[in-house]
């Protein structure tokens, strides 16, 4: 999976992640890694752009509510490494969804989100502006 | 199929499954249901079974009487997937414990699934679909 990063300035300074390939089981923690990465950073507020994302599977899922919990929670420990984050962010119960948000997810991906029981809780865009727009 | 599967092969499996969905002649989004359930079975035996380890793995599709099937056998310590407990969908995603999707999107996909320990040890899953 090819994860490109990006960021622009609209009402607040939003991170986009761009994704091409498959998110699976051995893809997601890329994802997460970039994730925790960029909240070290500074980053507050994601937009996974999903519309170059050919498959996914729950392991993809288990990265979004891992970059829920990132976006929506208490900074995570500077210095502890991307490890030790990723233990933080497991133990967490709760995150704030809107500083997360998805654009153009394909109708397999879509409907992946649908069985689980998640494609509801997102919001979720088509036009890149509109979805910058947004946060 | 038989290969000592990681992680890493995961695309090349669903590659594999896909090209037996097709050529069953299964709609696209039932194709798309077996990738994943394939996918997601084949990881639970790589995670759960083989310890993120590499291991040995046969898979075989075939379409009979009307039936697709994915044979996955591995050898693993005996390890049933289905007894895992359903995952509650009714929790919102930032209230939800992280991961346990997998056998839920499995048993969703298929029309049937059964799990039987091989007798030389390790595991037979057979996922099947009606054509």
């Amino acid at each position: 999976m090819d994860i490109v990063l990006s960021k622009v300035v609209g009402r607040v300074p939003v991170t986009i992640v761009r994704l091409a390939g498959s998110l699976d089981g051995s893809t997601y923690d890329d994802l997460v890694n970039v994730g925790i990465e960029a909240e070290a950073a500074g980053a507050t507020d994601l937009l996974l752009d999903m519309r170059k994302l050919e498959f996914m599977s729950s392991a993809g899922m288990v990265a979004l509510q891992m970059l829920v919990r990132l976006m929506g929670g208490e900074s995570t420990p500077p210095g502890g490494g991307i490890a030790a984050n990723r233990t933080v962010l497991v133990g967490r119960n709760t995150g704030e969804l809107a500083h997360l948000r998805l654009l153009g997810p394909t109708p397999d991906v879509l409907r992946v989100l649908e069985v689980a029981g998640l494609k509801d809780y997102f919001a979720i865009y088509t036009d890149e502006a509109d979805a910058i727009a947004s946060f | 199929m038989k290969l000592d599967v990681t992680l890493h092969d995961l695309a090349a499996i669903r590659e594999f499954v896909k090209a037996g969905a097709i050529k069953a002649k299964l709609n696209a989004e039932k194709v798309h249901e077996v990738i994943i359930a394939v996918d997601e079975a084949v990881t639970n035996i790589i995670v759960h079974g083989y310890k993120r380890k590499t291991g040995p793995l046969e898979i075989e599709v075939t379409a009979h009487k009307k039936m697709f099937n994915i044979n996955l056998r591995d050898q693993a310590p005996s390890f049933n997937p289905l007894m895992f407990p359903p995952p509650d969908i009714t929790l919102p995603i930032d209230k939800r414990p992280i991961g346990g999707m997998g056998v839920y999107l499995i048993m969703r996909a298929m029309d049937k699934v059964d799990h039987r320990t091989l007798p030389g040890g390790g595991n037979e899953l057979i996922l099947t679909v009606k054509l």
